[in-house]
């Protein structure tokens, strides 16, 4: 229903309820929901591990804040790429009730509302913390909103490949917030998720396959087939054991870890085995999903004993105070 | 309805909105009062912090023009 009112024969006008489309009823949990909260709590941990492995010290308030805007700007970028994917998140099941294809945030509002909050959360990285860990903020939303949403996403079967990196700075992040520089450690804190995510991604869309056809997303298993995705997926579940293992090699985390990512390593090839030998077996794809489910433990488990080995290195009493 | 070229913009008929909407707008009302205060007060401790225990240690009066 449009309009917004009428005129009456003695030229008054009576007003009535306007119930279009143009006037938003978007409440501010669907602004929450434009931030992919679930992708945040992710780059949220991954910076804070990449802060507490930097070598130095950063004051508590600042740290916080710190990993605020970077929050914020991963989930700005959240927000500009449901704007620009409404359309094929209105065709793709998993994504049908976000917030703009379901009808409760205007296009719009979503473009505005990353816009505004990328500018600020780059803005109070820069200015309060430092303009390295600020640039790189900036560099991974528009790596995000513009290489992969915009373009890469639509055009290439590498999209998750390319598109990963923008997963892959937090880290890299959160060592520039303390250290003011991007290292060989950040480096490899980077690595770890550039090559976790193809396999990640792939297991997700081996079972969603047909949602991005109807999309016309060109994924990997779409665009490849099967079989070649299955393998492609083996050969980077091979390198991600030992690049996992990177931070005990390159001596910023202790035995412990290399321990514990040796064997996390281990059991994500082992799934990843498990999904190209399975192929064709199972209707109901249990292998893809299995490895699906594990990647995010994988990645959770590695970052937290990450954290432990440098909590337990540094001494978390001379880490608190070397800050104050 | 009458159209802003027309200049006669001031005639338009109010919007009403549905009581939905109204709590939809008040409720976004709300929440960007709430980041607009959290940003002053992130900029406000972070410049406290920054300055940290020098920003007490300064005279009140500058002894050079005594």
């Amino acid at each position: 229903m449009s309009g917004l009112a009428t005129a009456t024969d003695n030229g008054a006008f009576n007003s009535r309820p306007v119930e279009n489309a143009a006037v938003s009823e978007a409440l501010p949990s669907d602004f929450f929901a434009l931030l992919k909260p679930r992708v945040m709590r992710l780059v949220v941990f991954t910076a804070l591990v990449g802060m507490l492995l930097a070598p130095g010290a950063l004051d508590p308030v600042l740290a916080t804040i710190a990993i605020a805007a970077i929050a914020v700007g991963a989930g700005a970028s959240g927000a500009l790429n449901m704007w620009y994917d409404a359309d094929i998140d209105a065709v793709m099941s998993r994504t049908q009730k976000r917030p703009i294809p379901a009808g409760r945030v205007l296009p719009s509002e979503a473009l505005n509302f990353g816009m505004v909050l990328s500018i600020f959360s780059v803005l109070t990285l820069g200015l309060l913390v430092n303009w390295v860990a600020g640039g790189l903020l900036a560099f991974t939303i528009a790596f995000y909103a513009v290489i992969y949403t915009m373009w890469l996403k639509r055009s290439t079967p590498q999209n998750i490949v390319i598109g990963g990196a923008a997963g892959a700075f937090p880290p890299m992040i959160g060592w520039a917030v303390v250290t003011g520089s991007a290292t060989l450690e950040g480096i490899a804190l980077f690595a770890i998720i550039f090559i976790w995510t193809p396999p990640h991604f792939w297991a997700l869309a081996l079972w969603k396959m047909r949602d991005y056809d109807d999309a016309h997303v060109p994924m990997m298993p779409n665009a490849k087939g099967e079989a070649s995705t299955r393998l492609q997926m083996l050969a980077y579940a091979a390198v991600l054991a030992p690049v996992g293992m990177l931070p005990w090699m390159m001596g910023f985390a202790g035995h412990f870890f290399g321990l514990i990512a040796a064997v996390l390593g281990g059991i994500f090839a082992w799934l990843t085995f498990a999904v190209w030998r399975d192929a064709g077996r199972d209707e109901k794809l249990r292998a893809e999903r299995r490895l699906f489910g594990f990647s995010i433990f994988y990645l959770f488990a590695l970052f937290a004993v990450l954290l432990v080995d440098a909590i337990a290195m540094r001494g978390f009493g001379s880490y608190l105070l070397g800050g104050l | 309805m009458l159209s802003a070229r027309e200049g006669r913009f001031d005639d338009a008929p109010p919007v009403e909105l549905t009581d939905r909407q109204r709590r939809a707008r008040r409720a976004r009302n709300i929440a960007i009062a709430l980041g607009l205060f959290a940003m002053v007060a992130t900029f406000y401790i972070a410049t406290i912090t920054k300055f940290g225990p020098r920003l007490m240690d300064r005279p009140i009066i500058n002894v050079n023009t005594q």
